[in-house]
């Protein structure tokens, strides 16, 4: 028999920033506003004019565009841009640290309950539905009063509360991947579970559950903020938006900046990352692509 | 080379109340035994859904019988589980119908033929250049080329494909291929050259062929010998030839009729009417009696066996068993 390859030449994916960032203009704009707070952050103890703890008791409450106050200062006479500069590393740890760990979890245990099934599947699919059945933002305040206040504790309580749902996602997909001919045809080959869900279940779980994590960055962003807001999070004196939004509520019918101006901080960041994480989502998941 | 005696297959049916499991059961393959023996092409031929490709599955073990008992290579291989089980994959080996579903997308085709080789631990862990040589040799083999092990699969085509699929089959050197429908999904030019290649394969390594189809000529022009499944039972068994020319079970007969036909080795088709029975709790007595031109009293009755006729050649009927008179 005569065989002839036929092999086209074909465009191999290439690694193009500029081009992704252009044909995806809401990855673009997304990580030009998470990017500008991320330099805000980093920088911060670098170009903030004050120390953010530093106690000016003459300057209370002065308005944006004051000399010396940019944007103003808080009812301790602390500069708010010092402040919202120094804020932005919590929001940022807290939008970011919580959701990577819990993928990871959830990667591990969505992909043994979907692939293995019987046991695993009962135990830990069912401990999800019960111990998690609980609305996320009321086990998020049960964890972080149990846990105390603090970043890390703030952190870990997050972790908790995005666990069950990076799970069922990830569950989710390899139920789908499990039926898949390549997937009998790796046990076919000879491999065993374990080496099936790391060369086969775990490389092709992976884009849709980093997208499903990524949509969520900017809500962990909102969200860890109303745990601060009400006293679970961040503790005063650290600067923190969602504590700074309710140092500013008592006076916020006179000045309202102490309290916008963080408020606004949360917005912009937590829509910077929607726009990045819907750009991801729409990249990665296939289900998404056109 | 493989054995397989009263072969049975039980799926929970699939309708099931929001409460209550529906105790009823598929019959997917109910009580077959067969045998394929060394170097030899058995093809399995049946409609859809007539159990082809559970049977194809349970052979080889990539399903669990309900009952029955299979031997591959004079080993039971009934109820291997384990590292047990994973070691009868150096000796069978199967290609799939879907030449796309079958290949992980993300793999590249040198990493899905090299799949078996570093699961199975056939060469050193480390001797990575020894598996990139015995990969080349696989796709040349079977008519790709050297550069196509960093291709991704969907850089491929169809053909391209299943010849990686067979690539990937072959590559521990089985002594049994279960092909289940492996050019059903190409396009003609395609399925020819594909098919002589299993021709070629198949006289080179001495491979035995478990081949399923629901295309008579594909069987004809591969099997030695065919297994004819209805409603997931064995009807008829028998040489190519015996089949082709003296087919004996009323199914058979109709289901070649019509390849016969278009070969003008026979002078009328004989149409089935209606559809295969449910194979869920089926009807007592023979399953094709709601089918058969021939059907009597015996046939809602009783279960015909199969009666032995010449040479290797058998079928069960009534008709052959005496307790029916042909009509018409
Ligand atoms: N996992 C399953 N659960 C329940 N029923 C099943 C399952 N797999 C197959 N069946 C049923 O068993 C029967 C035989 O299926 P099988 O796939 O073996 O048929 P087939 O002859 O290969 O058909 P086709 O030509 O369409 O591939 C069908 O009725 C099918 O619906
Ligand atoms: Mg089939």
């Amino acid at each position: 028999m005569a065989v002839t390859p036929e092999i086209a030449p074909v465009e191999r994916p290439v690694w193009r920033p500029w081009a992704l960032m252009t044909r995806h203009k809401s990855i673009a704009a997304g990580s030009a506003i998470v990017l500008l707070v991320v330099l805000m952050a980093l920088l911060a103890p670098v170009l903030s004019p004050y120390d953010p703890n530093e106690v000016h008791p003459l300057d209370r409450l002065k308005p944006i565009g004051s000399p010396g106050y940019l944007l103003g200062a808080d009812q301790q006479g602390r500069d708010m841009l010092t402040r919202l500069m120094w804020g932005a590393r919590s929001s940022l740890a807290i939008a970011v640290l919580p959701l990577s760990i819990s993928a990871i979890i959830g990667l591990a245990l969505g992909a043994i309950a979907g692939y293995l099934g019987r046991l695993s599947e009962t135990l830990i699919m069912r401990g999800m539905d019960v111990v998690f059945g609980l609305p996320p933002i009321l086990l998020a305040i049960a964890v972080s009063a149990t846990l105390g206040p603090g970043l890390v504790n703030l952190m870990l309580s997050l972790t908790i509360v995005l666990i069950p749902p990076m799970t069922r996602v990830t569950y989710q997909v390899v139920v789908g991947l499990k039926e898949q001919a390549f997937v009998e045809a790796a046990r076919a080959a000879g491999a065993s579970s374990f080496q099936i869900i790391f060369s086969q279940i775990l490389p092709n779980s992976l884009a849709p559950t980093i997208a499903y994590a990524a949509s969520l960055a900017g809500a962990m962003v909102v969200f860890g903020a109303g745990i601060s807001f009400i006293g679970l999070g961040i503790q005063p004196p650290d600067p923190d938006w969602g504590r700074m939004i309710n140092d500013g509520r008592e006076v916020l019918d006179l000045k309202p900046h102490v309290s916008t101006l963080p408020g606004l901080a949360i917005f912009v960041l937590a829509a910077g990352f929607n726009f990045l994480g819907d750009g991801v989502r729409d990249l990665l998941d296939p289900r998404m692509r056109q | 080379m493989l054995q397989v005696e009263n072969l049975t297959k039980h799926y929970p049916a699939r309708g099931r109340g929001l409460f209550t499991r529906d105790p009823r059961r598929v019959r997917a393959v109910d009580g077959v035994s067969f045998e394929v023996k060394a170097g030899e092409v058995v093809a399995v031929v049946g409609e859809s859904g007539c159990g082809k490709s559970t049977l194809g599955r349970l052979a080889i073990r990539l399903l669990e019988p309900t009952s029955g008992s299979i031997r591959l290579g004079g080993t039971d291989i009934t109820s291997l589980k384990g590292e047990a089980l994973r070691e009868i994959r150096l000796t069978a080996q199967i290609v799939f119908q879907d030449p796309f579903g079958s290949l992980n997308p993300r793999m590249t085709v040198g990493a899905s033929i090299a799949y078996p080789l570093r699961v199975n631990r056939l060469f050193g862990r480390a001797d990575g250049a020894a598996i990139a040589r015995r990969v080349d040799e696989l796709l040349e083999r079977v008519g790709l080329n050297a550069a196509h092990a960093r291709r991704l699969p969907h850089e491929l085509s169809g053909g391209q494909r299943q010849r990686v699929g067979i690539a990937r089959a072959i590559a521990v050197n089985p002594k049994l291929l279960v092909l289940d429908e492996p050019v059903a999904a190409l396009d003609l030019s395609a399925q020819a050259r594909v098919l002589n290649l299993f021709k070629e394969l198949q006289r080179e390594m001495g491979m035995a062929y478990l081949f399923i189809t629901h295309d008579l000529s594909v069987a004809e022009y591969m099997a030695d010998r065919i297994l004819v499944m209805y409603a997931g039972k064995l009807v008829e068994t028998g040489g190519r030839l015996a089949l082709f020319q003296a087919p004996r079970h009323p199914y058979t007969q109709a289901l070649f009729s019509a390849a016969m036909l278009r070969s003008g080795r026979a002078s009328e088709e004989t149409i089935l009417e209606g559809d295969p029975p449910s194979p869920i709790d089926p009807l007592p007595g023979c399953r094709f009696n709601t089918r058969c031109p021939h059907a009597g009293e015996v046939c809602r009755a009783a279960e015909p066996a199969m009666s032995a006729l010449d040479d290797g050649h058998g079928a069960a009927c009534h008709l052959l068993t005496g307790k029916l008179r042909r009509s018409g």
